[in-house]
């Protein structure tokens, strides 16, 4: 593991923004950090950062504790961050900043520096606060992927960028991890972009880890069973382990259920539909689910 | 070739290239011996997960439809020529299923209806005996 | 790398701050001739008032009529030490990695300890003030000949050196303050409240002690010795302060 932390928590005055977080990422991941806002992603990935030190628990990054001043040190020579609001020193050039951030990475690459900044269109002579928003992304992303981390910690990289530009990004993250097999743990609210990049995903609700692991799997892992009565739908009760939710409309009793629906398919059956249908769900539905959204 | 993976379909990805590469021998798109795209350069075209395409090419090559071969790359299997004989075969499914769409048609199906059954009966074979994950 | 950037940031503030400098101190010297000519034209007698007023304002009459007096008087007592202790203030105000400055996560994101960010910022700030506080003086040995005067250059320096020990203190101030609030403007006027008090504190302490009487180095302007002990206490508060700044930023979450 990567990234691994241990029962993690942060309290700000009498806010709990971390209640026993236990985050794992594997090397050579591509993760997606997903929860609704305010339910502690950005907090985490602060924790990791070694910007905010957590009130209790134990935060791991390559075996090295994040809240070691020296050891952050350490995990930030390997570590490269882009922040939501990609904030970067306005007055500077492009040139000059990349520079600047040359200077403290003994491991920079400075042949990616320079592919990029002619893929990104990005001139040397420019200054940052005239850059657009997509503009100052790549940019930040350029700075980051050239550092030669091993681990890439993104907070929302995609947000304010068009579809064009959002690709884009995906692709060198995709190109990235493939090629050095550099870890990638990004945030989003995107479902559509996790889905399609990530290999890996966690899922954070009010301060903890609700759902972990290979996105294969946990998706593997739900299936809604359709059942289609030809009179009205019982009021039935599943015995089964791993029934979630139980929906009764006029005909149709649909069923939510999580690690093996053999047992539930076969109680179905002794209701005597009329069909059985089982659907994978999307996860869109496990997300929803998994932070008790009412749907 | 291979068209752009749809993350929200709610079919895994990795399923739906097999099937794409699958469907591309079944029409003779893709014949036995060729090669297919290097698992790296795939992902960065579909800008998708290498992991994604790797566990294609390893199903694939677990039933057998294509070959992987140390440092040479994933050819499409020899015993494949047995299934590009059912490019006939599936030229022959196509004809069956002209003939039954205009059955249903004339016994008063809408499009839209037929559409749903033939997802249902095939949705049912594939996940009731056994989640395809 | 640090200090470069340290640099970028202040460097405005230290451009202006030496050229004000640099014009008030030329502004001085050139005045000189004006001045002896008011002074020579007034009598003590003239002056009404307490005993101590007249007995003072005869002093400083008697130190205006020669050059040596009059830049120590008008610049060293007077001016600069204000002018420098502003600057120095302005210097020390805003940290590195504060919440809403430009790139302060981009900072934090860097592989550098946050000690090292202060210690390069407040280097590079008693760099500058360093050369604030010597470089005007220069200007004084230099056009003292333009109104017919000879100085030399060494006395200005050392008054520029003990201004400098001086101003240092409320430097760390407005560094030390800063590293507890996150914009520019509370520092700086913190710190001058800061001066006001010590300034006034100064007024009460004996004779020949008190921070702004440090800086002007009245001692050395008398008797050509040095306030040893005040330059080193005031040397020894500047340290403690920037390291409790240090330890302030060591310790915060961002």
């Amino acid at each position: 593991m990567i990234i691994e932390t241990a029962d993690v928590r942060k309290t700000y005055g009498n806010v709990e923004a971390l209640a026993g977080l236990a985050l794992r990422v594997p090397r050579g991941a591509i993760c997606g950090l997903l929860g609704r806002n305010g339910a502690g992603k950005t907090t985490t990935i602060k924790v990791l950062r070694g910007m905010v030190r957590p009130t209790s628990g134990d935060a791991r990054v390559f075996g090295l504790k994040a809240d070691d001043s020296q050891a952050s040190v350490e995990i930030r020579s390997r570590t490269a961050f882009v922040s939501e609001d990609k904030d970067l020193y306005a007055g500077m050039t492009v040139g000059a900043l990349v520079r600047f951030t040359a200077a403290f990475y003994p491991k920079w690459r400075a042949d990616l520096a320079s592919t990029y900044l002619e893929q990104f269109d990005l001139r040397s002579d420019a200054t940052i606060n005239s850059l657009s928003r997509g503009m100052r992304t790549k940019l930040a992303l350029l700075l980051a992927l050239s550092t030669g981390a091993e681990l890439l910690i993104l907070d929302e990289p995609m947000s304010g960028l068009d579809p064009a530009a959002t690709e884009d990004i995906l692709q060198i993250l995709i190109k990235q991890a493939a090629r050095d097999g550099t870890t990638v743990l990004f945030s989003s609210h995107q479902l559509a972009h996790v889905e399609q990049v990530a290999d890996h995903i966690a899922i954070v609700d009010r301060g903890r880890v609700v759902i972990d692991g290979a996105l294969d799997d946990i998706r593997a892992s739900y299936c809604r069973i359709q059942l289609v009565f030809d009179g009205q739908a019982p009021e039935a009760t599943f015995k089964s382990h791993g029934v979630i939710n139980v929906r009764r409309q006029g005909r149709v009793l649909s069923v939510l259920s999580h690690g093996g629906h053999e047992g539930v398919v076969a109680e179905a059956r002794s209701l005597a539909p009329a069909s059985v249908d089982v659907h994978p769900v999307a996860l869109k539905e496990i997300f929803l689910e998994a932070v008790g959204v009412e749907n | 070739m291979i068209i752009k993976p749809n993350p929200s379909l709610g079919v895994p990805i990795y399923l739906q290239l097999v099937e794409q590469v699958k469907h591309a021998i079944e029409t003779g798109a893709l014949r036995a011996g060729d090669q297919l795209p290097g698992i790296r350069p795939l992902a960065e075209e579909l800008v998708i997960n290498a992991n994604t395409v790797a566990k294609a090419y390893r199903e694939l090559e677990h039933e057998g439809v294509i070959e992987l071969k140390h440092g040479a790359g994933a050819f499409v299997a020899d015993t494949a020529r047995a299934r590009q004989g059912g490019a006939e075969k599936f030229r022959g499914g196509e004809a069956l299923v002209a003939a039954t769409v205009e059955q249903l048609r004339a016994r008063g199906l809408s499009d839209e209806e037929i559409r749903r059954l033939f997802e249902a009966k095939l949705a049912g074979f594939m996940k009731s005996g056994g989640q395809g994950g | 790398m640090l200090w470069y950037k340290a640099w970028l940031d202040t460097r405005w503030r230290f451009l202006l701050g030496l050229g004000l400098l640099l014009v008030f101190a030329c502004g001085t010297v050139m005045s000189f001739p004006t001045v002896q000519e008011l002074v020579s034209s007034v009598s003590p007698s003239a002056i009404s008032g307490s005993e101590d007023l007249r007995q003072e304002f005869e002093e400083s009459v008697e130190l205006m009529r020669t050059f040596r007096g009059y830049v120590w008087l008008q610049w060293f007592q007077q001016n600069f030490s204000s002018l420098l202790t502003i600057f120095a203030a302005l210097l020390g105000s805003g940290s590195p990695l504060v919440k809403s400055g430009s790139g302060a996560l981009f900072s934090l994101a860097l592989p550098v300890s946050r000690g090292r960010w202060i210690a390069a910022r407040a280097g590079a700030g008693l760099a500058e003030l360093l050369v604030l506080a010597l470089v005007p003086n220069v200007a004084f040995a230099a056009l003292a000949p333009f109104v017919g005067e000879q100085l030399s250059v060494g006395e200005p320096l050392v008054y520029g050196a003990c201004s400098f020990v001086g101003a240092s203190v409320l430097f760390a101030v407005a560094v030390f303050i800063s590293s507890l609030v996150n914009d520019v403007w509370r520092p700086l006027l913190l710190t001058c409240v800061v001066a006001v008090a010590i300034g006034a504190v100064g007024l009460a302490l004996p004779e020949g002690h008190g921070l702004f009487t440090a800086m002007a180095g009245g001692k050395y302007f008398e008797d050509g010795s040095l306030p040893w002990i005040d330059l080193l206490v005031s040397a020894a508060v500047t340290a403690g302060l920037l390291y409790a700044a240090a330890a302030n930023v060591a310790r915060r979450d961002f």
